[in-house]
């Protein structure tokens, strides 16, 4: 729904080269009712956007889903992230300084700084670094996208037949929150310990350490829930004794 | 025979719980409403608060009778004979098989058909590539 919007579209379109890709199957769920009514639907459908260079590099991930304003907000700081690391000397120490800078400010002040829109064309000359890029917000709580989910205008449960509901759902302004200041942080983390990473390299620990779904796992970390008090032993799957091989 | 009596044990408390949830629907008919929903809650599908429902889901769906959702629907296939994590993201059997996969229009945006492409399109154009990442398919319904 979200790349229905004519505005998230038009500006991936301009600015960006989008491609999606499937790190695996989504879980769905059917419960039969009987008499042919059966309800199925999808389980745990996590998402991430990486903006990259053109070798694949990554410059930066929003984990999960945003509301659109936000959304758009967040690409075209990367866009520019994107745009001052091919101007430095040293892409990747930039970019390994940019996530360090922005995991402080996250764990400090539970907010990310912003990145300044053109700063390299400043009258004077100077030298990009995260320094000249970045600047501090005020702090506050909570956020304004907490604020605006929860404003009387946002529902929980919006229409979807109709459009534009997608903008009064609370719970995506409630998510957006939590990837901004919380996963974020993670994934910033991550990156300044491996700026050169291409997407191969960080995406199983982006699912399963910041969006909680192990990929390697068929039952997604879900399997000793699954299966701790079911009795029938023979419908087990074949490692459900064994404990999940995550958090390495 | 030990598996056989573990059986019975378990259809009996289907039976008991469906009984005991029968019998609080017509003495009760008043509360019905409220106790539909505690019986059988509707889970919440959105995808954190929308990412996370899973746990919340299969805990609904087993509270009010244990082997509910073993008798009556959450398909779940078997799990492969074995793993191989050295299998490309996309080759991954998933151990929870789609029910179906209807094509739907991806959004507006023009996506590429592949990641190399959008990496060469990106020497070319200077913009960068944005991948969207996800579990299932942008351009299935259940997505």
């Amino acid at each position: 729904m979200l790349f229905s919007d004519e505005d998230v579209a038009r500006q991936i379109n301009e600015k960006f080269e989008p491609v999606w890709v499937s790190v695996r199957d989504v879980p769905t769920v059917t419960i039969d009712f009987g008499k042919g009514h059966k309800l199925t639907r999808t389980l745990h459908g996590n998402v991430a956007t990486y903006v990259l260079t053109a070798d694949g590099t990554i410059i930066d991930v929003l984990p999960g889903l945003y509301e659109s304003a936000q959304y758009l907000a967040q690409l075209n700081q990367l866009w520019w992230v994107h745009h001052y690391a091919a101007r430095t000397r040293v892409p990747s120490a930039f970019l390994a300084d940019y996530h360090d800078e922005q995991a402080r400010a996250i764990q400090t002040s539970g907010k990310a700084k912003v990145v300044k829109p053109f700063a390299d064309m400043s009258k004077m000359s100077i030298e990009i670094s995260t320094k000249t890029i970045l600047r501090t917000t005020g702090s506050s709580y909570p956020s304004e996208v907490l604020r605006v989910a929860k404003s009387a205008e946002m529902v929980d449960r919006p229409d979807f037949s109709k459009p534009g509901q997608l903008k009064h759902w609370r719970k995506l302004y409630e998510d957006t929150d939590i990837n901004e200041n919380e996963r974020r942080g993670q994934i910033h983390m991550i990156l300044s310990k491996r700026p050169n990473a291409k997407p191969g390299d960080v995406t199983k620990e982006i699912y399963r350490d910041v969006l909680h779904a192990d990929i390697d796992d068929p039952y997604l970390g879900l399997q000793e829930t699954l299966f701790r008090d079911y009795p029938f032993q023979e419908d087990r799957p074949v490692s459900s004794g064994k404990t999940s091989q995550k958090h390495g | 025979m030990a598996r056989r009596v573990v059986k019975n044990i378990a259809l009996l408390a289907i039976l008991a719980a469906s009984a005991a949830g029968m019998q609080a629907f017509a003495s009760e008919p008043t509360d019905a409403p409220a106790l539909r929903s505690k019986v059988f809650k509707i889970p919440d599908m959105s995808k954190s608060r929308i990412e996370l429902p899973v746990k919340g889901l299969i805990g609904d769906l087993r509270m009010p009778v244990a082997s509910d959702s073993r008798a009556k629907g959450i398909e779940i296939s078997k799990a492969p004979a074995s793993r191989n994590s050295a299998r490309s993201l996309d080759s991954q059997k998933p151990a929870l098989k789609p029910a179906s996969s209807q094509k739907v229009e991806p959004g507006k945006v023009r996506w590429h058909k592949a990641i190399q492409t959008a990496m060469d399109a990106s020497a070319q154009s200077g913009k960068p590539v944005l991948l969207f990442q996800m579990m299932g398919r942008l351009d299935d319904r259940f997505c």
